[in-house]
């Protein structure tokens, strides 16, 4: 039994599909199913950094922030400097880089709780961002920039891909390179690691990076499909990463779990609130409605996990158990 | 040579301290002038609060009035309200204009004002207790029920529509969303699909529209409570390839809705003209504050802008 686990999540999200296409006959049309994955893809490109980021034991809080400052810089690079499209996607993915540059060694080289520090930098960089735009709202991009967000390839929607071949490159390296390993091995034991010849630092520093350039990444991808940047963009996009995380089954202890799994996390979520919509759930209740559901999923997750006495989803009693 | 840890913290700690010095660059003291008011606006994520803003100053600058103008961080946070009050008693303020981020929430504010003497004007948005010398605004509801009355009548009062509302809750929403509904009854031939929220922001009025564009083929008016989510409306239609079929109000003519008006993207909106509320609360403030008497409610006029009118708005 213990093997099915793995597919636990999937089975979540089969079920999922199949109640709710059985209550809206919208839900499995080729159009509506390219919408999901279209506005999954930013979610999505998020999660994957979270995930890497919490199998090293660590979280990152700031990465809707760091999406509105790199998005907010971008856009003002573009609009009102006038610069070349390609310098402002870089620029944008430097901030990106820079802030989880900070955020990474002040895990690391300082100590600070990762907690502690990501949620500080949200406020830096939300703040930033503000201060940049002064309550504006950057509006009207070019056709060649907004391909990025609303563009085809081949009848696929940019995004979409963007956020494939993303997913792609983390479970490659998470499978196939020593880097992977070693995030794994950092979140599992940190101490053991180091002992065994791992720059246990230079792997949390480099983690914290490419969470933030794919805040940055996903910002580009955000304002292109929005045709805006404005600095409040994106404020429920850490806990909503974070869910998609826990849905896929990565545990908040570390060392364990995998992007694969974000991207159904992330896909559940999406699909929830589409349903929503499509089935004319009042507005009132529709927060509420995904709270609740979210709650189920993961406990979902937790209990198929202690019933095959897996290391925990909430590392609570981690160290009351011995381990 | 220095340890590597502390050339990561000396130049985080640089980064911090450029960034706290060009917060305090832009956060200037009170200058001398006749009299000192702060003015608390709900957020700044949406331009409305900056032509508010830019309605406040001009009028400070026109009575000779140092004005202090200041907005949460955290958008449409009433606690963070609540301390700017009590900072502005603190310094011993002549007056204070706060537009209430939550109708009740603000009331202890308020009365911590009244008890120091010092007079509270609320623009925009009404405060349910307290002594409030001057409330200045557009009737929300009203100038929902203009919108929505323009566009029916342009559809030919039949037709589908879809609602998208403000955030839960809030009142201006409510209120809005009340004026929508008066119209639609009017016209027996108007079909609401879908009434749902996008919570006043422009990437949910997207997300929104692109989902409820999967369940219904054919959507003739779309009605949102700010421009924002009409906004994203416009986007999500756009990229299905459905906007010349749909028409789209907003409300609160922020820059990007007029472009919008006058590209033919969007049908309407209602300008409550946020920077005259503005004005003319520090005005109402400023007689106060010389002892001349003032209305308890201040109404101000808010035009439908369509394509024929939008030229004079757009700046």
């Amino acid at each position: 039994m213990k093997f099915l686990i793995p597919y636990s999540r999937f089975l979540i999200l089969l079920v999922l599909c199949a109640l709710i296409s059985f209550l809206s006959p919208h839900f499995l049309q080729t159009s509506n199913l390219i919408n999901i994955l279209r506005q999954a893809a930013i979610l999505n490109i998020l999660g994957v950094g979270m995930t890497i980021v919490i199998i090293t034991g660590g979280i990152d809080l700031s990465n809707g922030a760091v999406l509105a400052l790199s998005s907010c810089t971008a856009a003002i690079l573009l609009k009102d400097v006038g610069l070349p499209m390609p310098v402002a996607i870089i620029a944008a993915l430097l901030i990106g880089s820079c802030c989880g540059l900070i955020n990474g060694a002040m895990v690391s080289k300082v100590a600070i709780p990762p907690f502690v520090i990501t949620y500080a930098m949200m406020f830096f960089t939300r703040g930033l961002a503000f201060l940049l735009l002064q309550g504006k709202i950057i509006y009207g991009f070019t056709p060649e920039f907004r391909f990025i967000g609303t563009g085809y390839i081949w009848g696929v929607p940019m995004p979409i891909i963007m956020s494939a071949v993303v997913t792609f490159i983390f479970i490659f390296i998470q499978k196939y390179t020593p880097f992977g390993s070693e995030i794994y091995a950092v979140g599992a034991d940190e101490e053991a690691s180091m002992l065994s010849g791992i720059r246990t630092k230079s792997v949390v520093i480099r983690v914290y990076i490419l969470s933030g350039i794919l805040s940055a990444l996903a910002g580009i991808v955000y304002m292109a499909r929005l045709n805006a940047s404005e600095p409040v963009i994106g404020e429920a996009f850490p806990l909503d990463a974070i869910a998609a995380v826990l849905i896929g089954g990565t545990p908040l202890s570390g060392g364990e779990g995998g992007v694969g799994g974000t991207v159904i996390g992330a896909l559940v979520i999406t699909i929830i609130i589409n349903a929503m919509n499509l089935l004319g759930i009042s507005s009132l209740l529709q927060t509420f409605v995904l709270g609740a559901l979210i709650i189920i999923m993961i406990s979902v997750q937790s209990h198929s996990r202690r019933l095959f006495s897996l290391p925990q989803i909430f590392p609570v009693n981690r160290k009351a158990a011995g381990s | 040579m220095i340890p590597r840890y502390k050339m990561v913290t000396v130049l985080v700690a640089v980064f911090m301290i450029v960034g706290l010095s060009f917060s305090f660059a832009t956060d200037p003291a009170f200058a001398a002038g006749k009299y000192k008011m702060i003015f608390i606006v709900k957020s700044l994520d949406n331009p409305f609060w900056d032509r508010m803003r830019s309605g406040a100053e001009k009028a400070a600058k026109d009575l000779d009035i140092d004005l202090k103008t200041l907005a949460p961080i955290k958008p449409y946070n009433v606690e963070e309200q609540l301390r700017f009050m009590e900072d502005g008693i603190t310094q011993k303020v002549d007056a204070i204009c706060v537009v209430p981020a939550d109708s009740k929430g603000i009331v202890p504010g308020i009365k911590k004002a009244n008890k120091a003497g010092i007079p509270v004007v609320t623009p925009n948005s009404r405060a349910y207790g307290g002594k409030v010398a001057t409330w200045t605004g557009a009737q929300n509801r009203d100038v929902g029920y203009d919108i929505a009355s323009y566009a029916l009548k342009v559809l030919g009062g039949k037709g589908n529509v879809i609602i998208l509302e403000g955030t839960p809750g809030n009142q201006t929403a409510i209120d809005r969303k009340k004026g929508f509904d008066d119209a639609i009854a009017e016209h027996p031939g108007i079909k609401v699909l879908a009434s749902q929220t996008a919570k006043y922001s422009r990437v949910e009025g997207m997300r929104v529209m692109e989902n409820l564009a999967q369940r219904f083929p054919k959507i003739d008016l779309v009605i949102a409570t700010n421009d924002e989510m009409a906004l994203g409306a416009v986007e999500a239609l756009d990229a299905a390839g459905r906007l010349k079929e749909t028409k789209i109000t907003g409300f609160d003519a922020n820059n990007d809705a007029l472009k919008s008006i006058s590209e033919g993207k969007m049908l309407a909106t209602g300008d409550q003209r946020p920077d005259a509320q503005g004005y003319w609360g520090v005005v109402a403030a400023y007689c106060y504050l010389e002892g001349m008497p003032v209305p308890k409610d201040l109404f101000l006029p808010a035009p439908v802008i369509d394509a024929s009118n939008v030229k004079q708005h757009l700046k």
